[in-house]
């Protein structure tokens, strides 16, 4: 099953950016989307794939 | 900034891969079980579809959307869906579980099989896993010999040997 997982934006750099998944730090592909420093986001193969709204 | 899922050409081929775990959504209380039924139905049936099916399986439909833009294309067509299901897919599978151990990797696979037995509406099936009963609703023609691949405890399709082949060899 494709269940995306969540996590939180620390660091954007480019097309890239740093987020906290469960404790773990994760570089991972924000080329789709422009995630902000703080942001919750959905995550699925290292692709961001949503900007959770709060 | 919103994802646009691309739209989906061929959605009956699509719901042939999302529909067998959709009952994990209508678990998380993300899919309502009707809806889950009626897509299942379109398919049995050949019914036109008109439900936003990207929308509703939507990590797949952005997953086959990334994965069309990368193969310089517009629209989600049979060819993206395949190369989303039937070989991408399993690295992505794999990448959940290794940042989240909550999911049961074999059973979430899409599998190459043979049709070994026909017996009403299953069939029996060899995998790389083993033999297996599946569900086939969506496939009325299936043969004994036929090379299919396999989702949960569905047939998804008829597929290539071309196709089984490279799923293996990626394996």
């Amino acid at each position: 099953m494709c269940l995306a997982l969540t996590g939180k934006v620390l660091d954007v750099r480019g097309k890239k950016a740093t987020v906290d998944m469960y404790g773990k730090r994760r570089k991972v592909n924000a080329e789709f989307l422009k995630p902000s420093v703080g942001d919750k986001v959905m995550v699925f193969n290292d692709f961001i794939i949503e900007v959770i709204e709060d | 900034m919103e994802f646009r899922t691309l739209p989906i050409k061929d959605k009956e081929l699509f719901l042939r891969y999302a529909v067998p775990c959709g009952e994990v959504l209508v678990r998380r209380g993300e899919l309502k079980r009707e809806l889950l039924h009626e897509l299942k139905q379109s398919v049995e049936h050949g019914q036109e579809i008109d439900a936003d099916v990207g929308q509703i399986f939507k990590v797949a439909g952005r997953m086959c959307t990334i994965l069309a833009k990368r193969m310089g294309k517009s629209e989600i067509d049979g060819e993206v869906i395949r190369r989303y299901f039937m070989l991408e897919h399993e690295k992505a599978i794999r990448w959940r579980k290794l940042v989240r151990p909550d999911i049961d990797v074999k059973q979430c696979m899409v599998y190459p099989g043979k049709v070994l037995r026909i017996d009403f509406e299953k069939a029996l099936v060899q995998t790389p896993l083993g033999e297996a009963m599946l569900r086939n609703d969506f496939n009325p023609d299936l043969r004994r010999g036929d090379v299919v691949s396999t989702h949960y405890d569905f047939v998804s399709e008829k597929i290539k040997r071309s196709h089984a082949r490279k799923m293996l060899e990626d394996r």
